[in-house]
């Protein structure tokens, strides 16, 4: 290097914490070359390399398995922060099955294995060991001893969660999640969660299956001294998911656990966990920490779903703010439910045709007390029952933040053959449209508006009573709706003609789709195709 | 409104706030003081350095702040330089680490990342001695350690 006078920074006069950053952004692959540059790069990216141990595949095996590795194993096992051993044989070769690790207690013994070389794990993952049960428990323990700075701990090795839960309380002080969702558990469950250590954020348990202990009633003791009679606090615990089978005790031992956690707790589930809720016991317990039912969604339930059932979640969670149904049958239970707990309804989204209960007179509701609704789409089953113009204004509606609306909205609108000549109802269903579409133009947030017809009879090619949309009824009304994407003008298009298009052109600049103007049933009168020819709008 | 940062060759450099505010540093400076006029000296930064940096945060004005993720995995990818900050890191590795360590002193976080993923672009797919050949850095293993480190740390290979 030719040597400058004013000392200019390189690569490696770089403060270290500043060539420690560089570090994340290489891979694997580099950074095993990078250690063999010079001794000053390889004292900085060997402890880097070592931090996660994570061994998946049978080559990378083989290559940990070379005594060379397993020399460096020796120097830089103390830079190992996740340890994560999901081969069996990689397994073996760490955590042999030896009596005499224990010989004495809080005295692990190395010997030929390498559990004694981890000192300052983070994460410590076994998983998919596939070994008998009661094996290796010894060595964990080992693990869990020399480690107090464990933060995350997930094991599939069956040994005694009582025993477990001791050596955590004992050794583990900083254990914040404890994932047990790779094992089946069977044992006293009731006890498990009692003696969980109280510094634990996360608990997964996936499949435990309860089985009371011989004195019943009396919560086994664990070795580490914790009484039965004091019950561990749980106030860190944030999540906690158990699933499996509880023979009938869920509330024996889901309610005083509930009564050992704080409202830090904001998640509660597991696999059929709606039978907790359904518990009026477990709800009440969980609702006092706040804790309600998650948000219905299309996946939430089974697509068999009767009415009830339907109206039964809805009502479990008073707070809900996203009711996003996909279902056969929103019958009127669930409607009356829909609209029961809608006050803080943000987005009420339910897509699919079917017997519907929901009808016009529910939507009129939800819009009169919902105040931060944003999307309200219920078009197809509103097929049937539409939500008349008169409905739609008869009370305020609460929420200033629409953005996507879809229902179709009934019209007295004239039939042009039979009563043209009459134009005062002419000129009466028109002012009723102007009205609607001024609440719409009310709603500056739209983005989506799909407000007309939605009949596909053959015989009926337009619909009679739905919105015109032309200037002379009010479209001129939606003059703020500057965020309007999509229009939908089916069984409107008609009607819509070059001033239509025109106003549209200059006064909605984010419009991108207009719905119907080129694929409806009648094809757009010459002059409409020729506007749009020559005009050529940015919406399709 | 404006302030005048001041360069380590004592040249004035006058930039809106929301420019300047880029830099955490500067944004705190800022807070503490309150409205003042006064110029701001940055004693560890060149002028070269400065006008570099000032560029890159009048191109980076409107950006969103940018929220820290908190994952237990710190790899992070490099693969993802924007354009214009790719061409604007086309500078020489001098220049390049004075801009680190320039973002790395103003706390502009974006910008140390962009410095670093393009240091970490430069190692990327290469051996040890096309890096050493990179950054200027002596060989000081002999052939029998570079062998037995090469072997040591094999298994951290992908496959």
């Amino acid at each position: 290097m030719t040597s400058p006078a004013a000392p200019s920074p390189t690569l490696l006069t770089l403060p270290t914490e500043i060539f420690e950053s560089i570090l994340p952004f290489l891979r694997q692959q580099d950074l095993i070359q990078c250690v063999r540059v010079s001794q000053a790069w390889n004292g900085a990216i060997v402890p880097y390399l070592w931090q996660i141990l994570d061994i998946r595949f049978r080559e990378q095996l083989k290559r940990f398995l070379t005594s060379e590795t397993q020399q460096a194993l020796a120097k830089n096992a103390k830079f190992v922060r996740t340890l994560h051993i999901i081969g069996n044989k990689l397994y073996h070769r760490f955590l042999p099955f030896q009596q005499t690790l224990m010989a004495e207690p809080g005295d692990a013994q190395t010997g030929e294995s390498s559990v004694g070389l981890f000192t300052n794990l983070r994460t410590l993952e076994l998983h998919y060991l596939g070994h008998p049960e009661g094996d290796h428990d010894l060595s964990i323990v080992a693990l869990v001893q020399q480690n107090p700075s464990l933060r995350r701990l997930k094991i599939d090795v069956k040994m005694d969660p009582m025993a477990l839960m001791s050596i955590i309380t004992k050794y583990a002080p900083n254990l914040h999640d404890l994932d047990l969702s790779v094992v089946t558990w069977r044992g006293d469950v009731k006890a498990l969660l009692e003696n969980l250590p109280g510094c634990i954020r996360t608990v997964r348990l996936r499949d435990v299956h309860h089985r009371a202990s011989d004195n019943t009633g009396q919560a086994s003791s664990v070795e580490s001294g914790v009484s039965s009679s004091t019950i561990t606090q749980h106030h860190a615990l944030e999540s906690f998911s158990i699933g499996g089978n509880l023979e009938g005790q869920d509330e024996n031992i889901l309610i005083p656990f509930l009564k050992s956690c704080s409202r830090n707790l904001k998640s509660f589930g597991g696999k059929r966990s709606i039978r907790f809720f359904r518990n009026a016991k477990i709800a009440s317990a969980l609702s006092d920490l706040g804790i309600f039912y998650p948000q219905l969604s299309r996946d939430s339930l089974p697509p068999d779903a009767s009415d009830a059932d339907v109206a039964r979640t809805i009502s479990l969670n008073p707070n809900c703010t996203s009711i996003d149904l996909n279902l056969r049958s929103v019958g009127p239970l669930a409607a009356a439910a829909i609209v029961d707990n809608c006050e803080r309804l943000e987005v009420l989204d339910i897509m699919k045709r079917g017997t519907s209960g929901l009808l016009g007179s529910h939507l009129q509701a939800i819009l009169s007390k919902a105040t931060g609704l944003r999307r309200l789409r219920a078009h197809r089953l509103l097929a049937t029952d539409n939500i008349s113009a008169e409905g739609i204004l008869s009370s305020e509606w609460a929420t200033t933040s629409l953005t996507h609306v879809g229902f179709k909205i009934n019209v007295p609108r004239v039939n042009d053959n039979m009563l043209s000549n009459n134009t005062d109802v002419i000129q009466s269903s028109r002012d009723t449209q102007r009205q609607v579409l001024r609440r719409f133009g009310q709603q500056t947030n739209l983005r989506m508006m799909v407000i007309g017809g939605m009949v596909f009879t053959p015989e009926i090619t337009h619909q009679r009573n739905c919105l015109e949309m032309t200037l002379e009824s009010g479209l001129d009304e939606l003059v703020n709706l500057k965020d309007l994407e999509l229009l939908d003008i089916r069984h409107m298009d008609h009607r819509v003609g070059v001033p239509e298009l025109e106003w549209m052109n200059q006064n909605l600049p984010n419009l991108r789709q207009l719905i119907g103007i080129r694929d409806s049933l009648i094809p757009p009168s010459s002059e409409v195709q020729q506007w749009l020819q020559t005009h050529r709008p940015q919406w399709r | 409104m404006t302030v005048i940062l001041v360069s380590s060759d004592n040249q004035d450099f006058k930039v809106d706030k929301e420019v300047a505010e880029r830099s955490i540093l500067i944004k705190n400076m800022l807070e503490d003081v309150g409205e003042s006029d006064s110029p701001i000296p940055l004693p560890n930064v060149t002028s070269a350095v400065l006008t570099k940096v000032i560029e890159y945060c009048e191109h980076h004005r409107n950006d969103p702040v940018q929220v820290p993720e908190e994952t237990d995995d710190p790899r992070k990818r490099s693969n993802d330089i924007e354009e214009w900050d790719m061409k604007f890191m086309q500078v020489d590795q001098e220049m390049l680490f004075e801009i680190i360590l320039a973002a790395n002193y103003l706390d502009i976080k974006p910008l140390l990342d962009v410095g670093c993923k393009t240091v970490a672009n430069i190692i990327k797919g290469k051996t040890p001695e096309e890096i050493r050949k990179a950054f200027n850095i002596v060989n000081d293993f002999t052939p029998e350690e570079e062998a037995q480190i090469k072997k040591e740390n094999e298994w951290a290979e992908d496959r």
